[in-house]
């Protein structure tokens, strides 16, 4: 068989779109393991693994509905005027965060465990 | 085996091993972990054809032997080993495939199982699933960077046999 560079190249670009591709799109991909994390008042309210959800659900503070879905978190209702954190729409990426100020409520996507970016990053 | 063919193995272990250790020196492009140039790859694709899969087997060894104690911690060994040793048995496997213009391809080939060996043995140390994602955008990486080593390769490997006029063994 003769493989030549016609074949290759574009065999080559194929593989890196389709790993971005499936990179960008997947959104379970990265939702994995991650552990939401519910504030309120400056204390820890909920902890919520997404791994284990499976079926979306509310969950009820005051002044926030809080939607748990297995690809994400996001504010519901909110009875604050400006509703920024509805607007926040859903996260699910370790990191990232919707912040609600007037019922002073934070929800927060963490690493499952702590520490192993500092691992995988060895060479 | 002659005393020709040890030195040359001494030379490429001895060039990878520095190339190896300046790379360590590269700032990083993106803020991902593991996404680097892979340069001293360029190495031990070359030895595979310039000096033949044995050699060029104990080449890697001594790169990654070598290089864990210069330049790493006691982790990146095992990540090491596990990288180096995925891509060089791909690369045997597929080295009859891919003659004189073709060579570059398997610096790709090498580049995304050298990070797949990697990405395995980061989940069975910290057994996440989450590293199915970050798999992807390493071999996404592995594309270009192994592209660029590939080619390397593969002009050292034409330049090489130009000069000493020898066949690919």
């Amino acid at each position: 068989m003769k493989i030549s560079n016609k074949i290759l190249i574009p065999s080559v670009c194929a593989l890196f779109a389709a790993c971005v591709f499936l990179a960008r799109t997947l959104p379970w991909a990265d939702g994995r393991g991650a552990v939401v994390k519910i504030y309120q008042n400056g204390g820890l309210a909920e902890t919520v693994d997404l791994m284990s959800v499976s079926k979306a659900y509310t969950i009820e503070l005051e002044g926030n509905t809080i939607l748990i879905e297995p690809d994400g978190v996001s504010v519901k209702e909110a009875n604050c005027p400006d509703m920024l954190c509805v607007r926040q729409g859903k996260i699910h990426k370790p990191g990232h965060s919707i912040v609600c100020l007037p019922n002073r409520v934070v929800i927060e996507i963490s690493d499952g465990e702590s520490g192993v970016d500092a691992v995988a990053g060895a060479r | 085996m002659n005393v020709r063919h040890i030195s040359r193995c001494a030379l490429f272990a001895a060039a990878s091993l520095v190339i190896f250790i300046l790379e360590s020196y590269i700032p990083p492009v993106l803020p991902v972990p593991g996404i680097k140039p892979g340069l001293a790859n360029i190495v031990t694709l070359a030895a595979v054809y310039i000096l033949g899969s044995r050699s060029a087997f104990a080449v890697l060894m001594v790169r990654i032997i070598l290089s864990s104690i210069f330049a790493g911690q006691s982790v990146s060994f095992i990540y090491s080993l596990c990288g180096g040793l995925c891509c060089y048995a791909v690369t045997i496997a597929l080295k009859p495939l891919f003659k004189e213009r073709t060579i570059w391809f398997l610096g790709v080939i090498g580049a995304v199982f050298h990070n797949l060996g990697q990405l395995a043995a980061a989940f069975f140390m910290l057994g996440r699933a989450s590293l199915a994602y970050y798999g992807l955008i390493l071999t996404a990486a592995a594309c270009i960077t192994g592209t660029f080593t590939g080619f390397c390769a593969q002009y050292l490997v034409l330049y090489y046999n130009k000069i000493f006029g020898r066949k690919y063994q």
